[in-house]
């Protein structure tokens, strides 16, 4: 098993808040077109990681997965050493933080964890909050490694759909039985055939994840074998970075991130159930 | 790199192969070896998972205090992790139970309040002064009072959920093919057959009931009723307590204690390994499992606690001998 712990709390945070291996990033990503009431300020010491900036350029998807040199030189730039303990954090609880914890263990960090409850959790545990971000510490040498979660691009989806891989959507049930309509615009409605449904908000309750017992029974009520190779898929690859998260905490090792997600499927030609 | 503290040394215990256990039934018998806890028992998860909730739930803050009643390695546990994280421990003890296991609180720096042995039915049962006592300081006690209630309290499967169930499938490349433990507060069977189903939902999971418990009736057909009694310590249970809620067991077995003893005796003679009544409970278990789903099955279980905290029972030919039970032969 991992020594580290891919959820800690705002207790163990705040006692190790002072440790300069300890690096802070607070990654809220706001879905377009909504402007939720947040939280102001920052965890002491965090800098900011913007998922949309650090991102492969696409003509439509705005925050596909960087290459590995663009990843390196924000990590340079950042001060983040491959050996630090990479602290993820956003300001609605548990929303774009696992995105970004993701795209650290995509690229081979071992040491990252996200903060269970985000900001909220943080300021509701009367933790003091600072106005701005910090300046990052000098630049590093970061070199990225072989993934502990992977990737996985829609053809290749494609090709294996019909051994009927196990595929994961965290969207809403509404979304995902195409009664309720996408959010983004000139996208198809439905799921990708096959696929089971675990929305990821469900997941979460106020703020932060849900308990083991219940997050072990939400999923075996979903139908996923966490034994078995996962494909966790949903909008944008924000939550369904959430759900890589979660099948994580509870023992699974085998799964891999569809980055393009129904922002990319739902607008293809590729096959689509309801 | 040098462990942070004596926390980061609970769970990620080894699996020992039981040979002889394995040789007789075919199957792949290993021994999840929880005695190697700092706190020399499985219970060790538990009582960090119970209270790193209540820190998380805001219901602990440091200075606090964690109540718990309990007679034995809960007990040690909960003392163990107050200890390192500065909680205030209170753990109530019936006055009957053994030196040994009150000395082991007091010296990792427990408070120690000794209540008369009462039926559970009672009101002065030690479980219910524990609460009380919980209840009253939650109310004086500025840093928060918590009653760990490690029956009820589903942090504590989590904690197997978290830890002990994915280890297991891990250490097993996948492979484990059942599980099997006893019952006390359904801590460990529960959580780790949650986690395990999830993971396969193929691999059984089975019970190993002492005598005088309800587990074996209740998974068998339904029935919480017991007969007879049991020797073994803290496992045994009359009701499905919240972390037994919701799971799937799919074999039970009664174990009585000359089967416990003889598998027990085995282990330390054959196997160089010296541990506790319960589990001689659970390696009995999982052979009589092996034997059910047939050779070629890996089968894990639960070794719980080292025996020397039970030589004056366990061990001890002359009380065996009153009791009509088998004997130790290498101590005679």
């Amino acid at each position: 098993m991992a020594f580290i712990k891919f959820l800690v709390t705002t207790r163990w945070l705040n006692e190790n808040l002072k440790r300069s291996d300890v690096k802070i990033i607070d990654c809220t990503w706001i879905m377009p077109g909504t402007s939720p009431d947040l939280l102001e300020g920052f965890i002491p010491g965090a800098q900011f990681f913007d998922i949309d900036e650090v991102a492969a350029p696409h003509p439509t998807l705005k925050h596909m997965l960087p290459s590995s040199t663009r990843f390196e030189e924000a990590m340079q730039i950042m001060g983040i050493k491959p050996t630090d303990h990479v602290i993820c954090y956003d300001r609605f609880g548990v929303r774009s933080s696992p995105r970004l914890w993701w795209t650290f263990r995509m690229f081979g960090h071992a040491k990252v964890s996200v903060l269970d409850g985000g900001l909220p959790a943080w300021i509701k545990d009367a933790n003091a909050v600072s106005k701005t971000l910090t300046l990052p510490p000098a630049c590093t040498t970061y070199k990225t490694s072989s993934p502990f979660i992977g990737v996985i691009s829609q053809d290749e989806i494609l090709s294996l759909l019909p051994s009927s891989p196990q595929i994961v959507d965290a969207r809403p049930k509404g979304r995902f039985d195409g009664t309720v309509p996408e959010p983004r615009k000139n996208l198809k409605s439905g799921h990708i055939p096959g696929s089971l449904s675990l929305s990821f908000s469900d997941l979460i309750e106020g703020e932060a994840l849900l308990s083991m017992s219940e997050l072990v029974q939400k999923t075996r009520r979903a139908g996923v074998d966490l034994g078995s190779p996962i494909i966790t898929t949903c909008g944008s690859g924000v939550t369904a970075s959430g759900l890589a998260l979660a099948f994580t905490l509870l023992g699974a090792t085998d799964i891999r991130v569809y980055d393009g997600s129904w922002s990319e499927w739902g607008a293809s030609d590729a096959p689509i159930e309801k | 790199m040098p462990a942070s503290s004596v926390l980061d040394l609970i769970g990620n215990t080894p699996l020992i192969r039981l040979n002889e256990a394995s040789k007789l039934t075919g199957c792949e018998i290993l021994g999840k070896a929880e005695f190697l806890n700092p706190g020399q028992s499985v219970k060790d998860r538990a009582a960090l998972e119970i209270i790193r909730a209540a820190e998380a739930s805001g219901d602990l803050t440091p200075g606090g205090v964690v109540v718990e009643g309990t007679a034995g390695n809960t007990g040690i546990g909960l003392a163990m992790v107050c200890s390192t994280l500065g909680y205030r421990c209170k753990i109530v003890m019936p006055r009957t139970q053994s030196q040994e296991k009150k000395d082991a609180v007091k010296l990792l720096g427990a408070e120690l309040i000794e209540v008369d042995a009462v039926p559970y039915t009672n009101p002065n049962n030690y479980v219910h002064v524990s609460e009380r006592i919980a209840k009253e300081l939650a109310e004086s006690e500025a840093n928060g009072a918590i009653w760990a209630n490690q029956f009820d309290n589903t942090a504590n499967r989590d904690a197997h959920i978290k830890t002990t169930g994915p280890e297991i499938f891990e250490q097993t490349d996948g492979k484990v093919d059942g599980f099997i433990c006893s019952v006390g507060s359904g801590g460990t069977l529960g959580g780790v057959s949650l986690s395990l189903k999830s993971l396969n939902p193929k691999i059984q999971i089975g019970v190993a009931d002492p005598m005088g418990s309800k587990m074996y009736s209740f998974y068998n057909h339904g029935e919480l009723e017991s007969t007879g009694g049991s020797i073994t310590e803290g496992i045994g249970q009359g009701r499905i307590t919240k972390n037994l809620e919701d799971i799937i067991v799919d074999h039970a077995y009664q174990i009585d204690d000359k089967e416990a003893l003889e598998t027990l005796f085995a282990l330390n003679q054959l196997e160089g390994i010296c541990l506790g009544g319960s589990s001689g409970i659970n390696v009995a278990g999982a052979i009589r499992m092996a034997k059910d789903m047939g050779p070629g099955h890996t089968i894990v279980t639960i070794l719980c606690d080292y025996g020397q905290r039970y030589q004056s029972k366990v061990y001890n030919p002359e009380f065996l001998k009153e009791k009509g039970l088998p004997v130790p032969p290498w101590l005679l």
